[in-house]
């Protein structure tokens, strides 16, 4: 199966599905592009990429489903030069004025300096606007000074955050507290693939799925940091967003697609999952 | 059938002060014949096409026929170096032909053919969130034609 992937666009067409108008943004280029576009335009996202030199890479995704293995071929991103991440910088700030809400995700491809991340997160600001931050956790401790509103590592196989053991409930919450003592509002941390904690002003609250069936694993987290903005943003308190956000990743479990199958695919899992305050 | 419905959900543009240069590589990297012009809130201020780009390399040309013919490439390198560094208040169409996202099919195709336009900016409070293409119509007429058949 060929598909548009990366943490950005699949968390772009969860937000999407689930009914969230969104502009897609950032870097494509040769053959690839076109098909990027067209298909996520098919989903209904509107298209705002800066097409660069370079071509996209192409990253492979390998699923043994008799040995439940996931096997993961990455090729190096494509070099960024400084005048396309001008270009980008300048669509970033015009389209800002029709904006609810920002999120960063992935990595920093060859040519782009993590202030770059900084700066964007600092734009939004002076307008008012909220961002979130999905990246790995040595690119969040480069960024975390410009105070993005939430802040949702990427920790992929990773069992330790900030020194923290993620496989103890106080180690989980211990992590997302710190975060919060850093001024992030929103410190969300994923663990066991499928569940999540969630660290706001109001609490600490930790949601399980009590049966999953997974099938695959690329896209699950950002399916769930999809489907809590989705919650946020439509006015639902950190509860409800927390629910749909964990929904939003079994769902996507289930699938061999990087996001969810339809809205309805993650109403049908929001009954299998479990908060409770911790 | 409302525009919002066939359009091309793509933002891209350019600025005022963005060089022919790089409005050309935007053009060609993206296969396209023509641009929106917007400030920096996104509302659409101009239109930039490759005829003007070729017009800012052979003033008056276009004026003269409208197909035009280019024997010598060498030539128009040449001159599109120099033309590079303008930029595109100097060429654009101000206050283009823009359409509603609420608009419909019917209105697209009539200011399409009567303005002969291959590209036409879509907003919504005079920002822009996409453009129609002819293809864009076509495709969208196909389906209306396919469905009264049914």
């Amino acid at each position: 199966m060929n598909m548009p992937g990366g943490k950005g666009i699949n968390i772009a067409c969860t937000l999407q599905i689930l009914g969230t108008s969104v502009v897609a943004m950032g870097f494509i280029g040769g053959h690839d592009a076109h098909f990027i576009e067209e298909t996520l335009r098919t989903l209904g996202l509107t298209t705002n990429f800066v097409y660069i030199e370079e071509k996209t890479r192409t990253n492979y995704t390998i699923v043994d489903k008799r040995r439940g293995r996931l096997t993961q071929i990455l090729e190096k991103g494509p070099l960024i030069k400084a005048e396309e991440i001008a270009e980008f910088s300048g669509c970033f700030n015009r389209i800002l004025s029709q904006t609810n809400f920002v999120v960063i995700a992935g990595s920093l491809p060859p040519g782009v300096k993590s202030s770059l991340i900084s700066e964007l997160i600092l734009s939004a600001k002076e307008r008012g606007i909220r961002t979130a931050v999905n990246v790995t956790e040595d690119l969040l401790l480069e960024v975390i000074n410009s105070k993005p509103f939430l802040v949702k590592p990427d920790l992929r196989e990773a069992n330790k955050f900030l020194g923290e053991r993620l496989s103890s409930l106080n180690g989980r919450k211990r992590a997302v507290t710190k975060l919060r003592e850093w001024g992030i509002e929103i410190a969300l941390l994923s663990f066991d693939i499928l569940n999540q904690i969630v660290a706001t002003q109001t609490g600490i609250l930790e949601a399980r799925i009590k049966e999953a069936r997974i099938v695959n694993r690329v896209g699950v987290q950002d399916a769930m940091l999809a489907g809590f903005i989705h919650e946020l943003e439509k006015g639902s308190g950190t509860f409800t967003a927390i629910r749909v956000g964990t929904a939003a990743g079994a769902a996507t479990a289930t699938t061999t697609k990087n996001w969810p199958e339809s809205r309805e695919a993650v109403e049908a899992c929001l009954e299998a999952v479990e908060i409770k305050e911790v | 059938v409302k525009v919002a419905d066939f359009m091309t959900r793509d933002v891209t543009a350019v600025t005022a002060d963005t060089t022919l240069k790089e409005v050309a590589k935007v053009l060609s990297r993206r296969r396209l014949s023509g641009l929106p012009v917007v400030d920096r809130e996104q509302h659409v201020i101009g239109f930039i096409s490759e005829r003007d780009l070729i017009d800012s390399i052979f003033p008056g040309r276009f004026a003269e026929r409208d197909d035009i013919r280019f024997p010598n490439f060498a030539l128009i390198a040449t001159q599109l170096a120099k033309a590079g560094e303008k930029r595109v208040f100097e060429y654009m169409t101000r206050e283009p032909v823009c359409i509603a996202e609420e608009a419909t099919e019917d209105d697209a195709i009539e200011l399409m053919i009567t303005k002969d336009l291959k590209i036409l900016p879509v907003t919504r409070e005079d920002k822009l969130v996409g453009i129609v293409t002819r293809a864009d119509l076509y495709r969208a007429l196909i389906e209306k034609a396919e469905a009264e058949e049914e």
